[in-house]
């Protein structure tokens, strides 16, 4: 089934998803900039309206600017995008009264998979929903995971985050203590790439994280793990090893990124 | 082709040796049990009555032995070294320590005999396969002569560095997988107080950017079944991590300590992940 589709947020990470929406042939309204736009406009024709936003940036969206009071009922809002899963149950919360299903579907796999349409698609949110979208989903996605109800996507994706910093960690530190032993590091990378150590976090760099945007990296992981802290901040002291290991891979992937490209 | 010997015909061993023999060359080996040697029957090969007959007749001598103190008894006490022929290669395809590795070394030099390690990475099943990752270290120039027949055992040859390189590639490939088993268990420990359902949030990880070898590998091939084995592999590997890395002193602890608690966890993550 063919639905129209709002997109809003279509620059940088949005792009890639708003472009292979659209090549599967669903018809497709863009705003790359929610400010100033006619949103209720947008909201009136869609049948689903994505979102590429912060947090801040959605709940502005949908409830400031008037796009909820002026969708179908029936219809969905789907946010790709990393944000709190608090917030994702808050944002459904505000949706239902009007006949408007929330899903939180962030994505997983880095520029590289969103370029070729082999994202992860990390759903939260009514069942039905889920299931009815999945095409929609499949379009820039090789697997859509539905996790559980609203938020989940969101738990789902930022714990997968906090692993891969963590294995970025890991691979940091033995490539420490490699060059310290005075271990030629091409060989051994050689050998940890294509052994039982490899990981999609250590394939990651060289390829896809370089030198040059090692920094810009950085910093998106960094976001992302500050949601993931605030996401478990209610567990207390037994999330904090996690976040910390977590954080300190995003922090170091500057100096990973030295060691392996060196 | 150059005339292969081969002692330490165990689980590893033996199906390097039949890769070997498979290929053409010409196999040679001794063994202190003859019933050893039964996993040769259907092979061509040669038997010696002796280490040094074995050593006299080989160009390369490849060892699949136990430890590294059964590599240096064997080279010395046990007459390897002396017999073997100048400009032969000794071959250790044993996991143990660099120190061993290059200790090894340096007892050949004085015959004239290159030594090599060349750990093989993959177990029982991949070696059967001839799919074995071979890690190795050694003189380059070695190394290069060896890769053919380093080939017909392995899917991938990958020269390391010098002596005790291709021990320090194996030690810490092994270590890191730990480590990511680590944190693998970090993460699902933390998705269980979230009261995240463990199934689709492992597809998830399975799929994106969290994945690991490590983690694809429960279920596969690590299972309740055989979990408590490869757990008491694991810290035998990690003894030998530990001794490969005592020169750093403290700064290595981290990293060992962290290997070593995956390598313990490894059994409560093939149960929270229910394989």
């Amino acid at each position: 089934m063919t639905y129209t589709v709002g997109f809003i947020g279509s620059r940088d990470e949005g792009a890639p998803i708003a472009r292979a929406i659209a090549d599967n042939g669903y018809p497709l309204h863009v705003v790359d900039e929610p400010a100033g736009a006619d949103l209720p406009g947008l909201a009136r024709i869609s049948d689903v309206v994505g979102l590429f936003l912060d947090d801040a940036g959605n709940s502005r969206t949908l409830v400031d600017d008037g796009l909820l009071k002026a969708m179908r009922p029936g219809s969905a809002v789907v946010n790709f995008a990393n944000g709190l899963p608090e917030e994702a149950r808050r944002l459904a919360g505000i949706s239902t009264p009007y006949g408007v299903t929330f899903l939180d579907v962030p994505v997983s796999g880095g520029p590289v998979a969103a370029q070729n349409r082999q994202l992860t698609a990390i759903a939260g949110g009514d069942t039905a929903t889920v299931s009815r979208l999945g095409p929609l989903f499949a379009s820039f996605a090789t697997t859509v995971v539905h996790v559980g109800p609203s938020g989940c996507g969101q738990q789902a994706k930022l714990v997968s985050d906090a692993l891969m910093a963590m294995n970025h960690q890991n691979a940091l530190e033995v490539l420490r203590l490699a060059v310290a032993l005075g271990v030629p590091v091409p060989g051994l990378l050689e050998v940890l790439r294509s052994g039982s150590a490899g990981s999609v976090a250590l394939a990651a760099v060289g390829p896809v994280i370089t030198t040059g945007n090692a920094g810009h990296f950085q910093e998106l992981e960094l976001d992302d793990l500050r949601l993931f802290g605030e996401a478990v901040e209610h567990l207390g002291a037994s999330a904090s090893p996690v976040v910390d290991r977590a954080v300190a891979g995003a922090q170091n992937l500057t100096e990973l990124t030295a060691l392996v490209t060196g | 082709m150059p005339v292969i010997g081969f002692i330490g015909l165990g689980d590893q061993g033996a199906p390097i040796a039949q890769a070997i023999a498979d290929a053409g060359y010409p196999l040679h080996v001794w063994a202190r049990r003859p019933e050893s040697l039964k996993v040769l029957d259907t092979y061509p090969h040669t038997v010696q009555p002796t280490v040094a007959a074995l050593a006299a007749a080989c160009d390369v001598v490849g060892l699949c032995l136990r430890t590294d103190a059964d590599n240096v008894a064997i080279a010395t006490d046990g007459g390897l070294l002396a017999g073997m022929r100048r400009g032969a290669v000794l071959v250790n395809h044993g996991t143990g320590l660099p120190q061993q590795a290059r200790h090894l070394t340096e007892l050949a030099a004085p015959y004239g005999v290159d030594v090599v390690d060349a750990p093989v990475s993959g177990g029982h099943a991949v070696a059967v396969a001839r799919q074995l990752t071979t890690i190795v270290g050694g003189d380059p120039q070695v190394v290069e002569r060896l890769t053919p027949l380093f080939a017909t055992f392995s899917k991938k040859v990958i020269a390391v560095g010098p002596a005790g390189s291709g021990q320090f590639g194996k030690l810490f490939n092994n270590t890191l997988m730990m480590m990511n088993h680590q944190n693998a268990l970090d993460v699902f420990r933390l998705a269980g107080s979230l009261g995240l359902p463990i199934p689709p949030l492992l597809e998830v990880l399975l799929s994106g950017s969290a994945s690991s070898f490590a983690l694809q590998a429960i279920g596969p091939s690590v299972t309740s079944q055989n979990v408590a084995h490869l757990q008491t592999l694991e810290l035998v590997d990690m003894n030998l991590f530990a001794g490969a890395t005592a020169s750093l002193g403290d700064a290595a602890k981290p990293v060992v300590d962290r290997a070593v608690a995956g390598a313990r966890g490894l059994n409560e993550l093939t149960a929270l992940l229910g394989a």
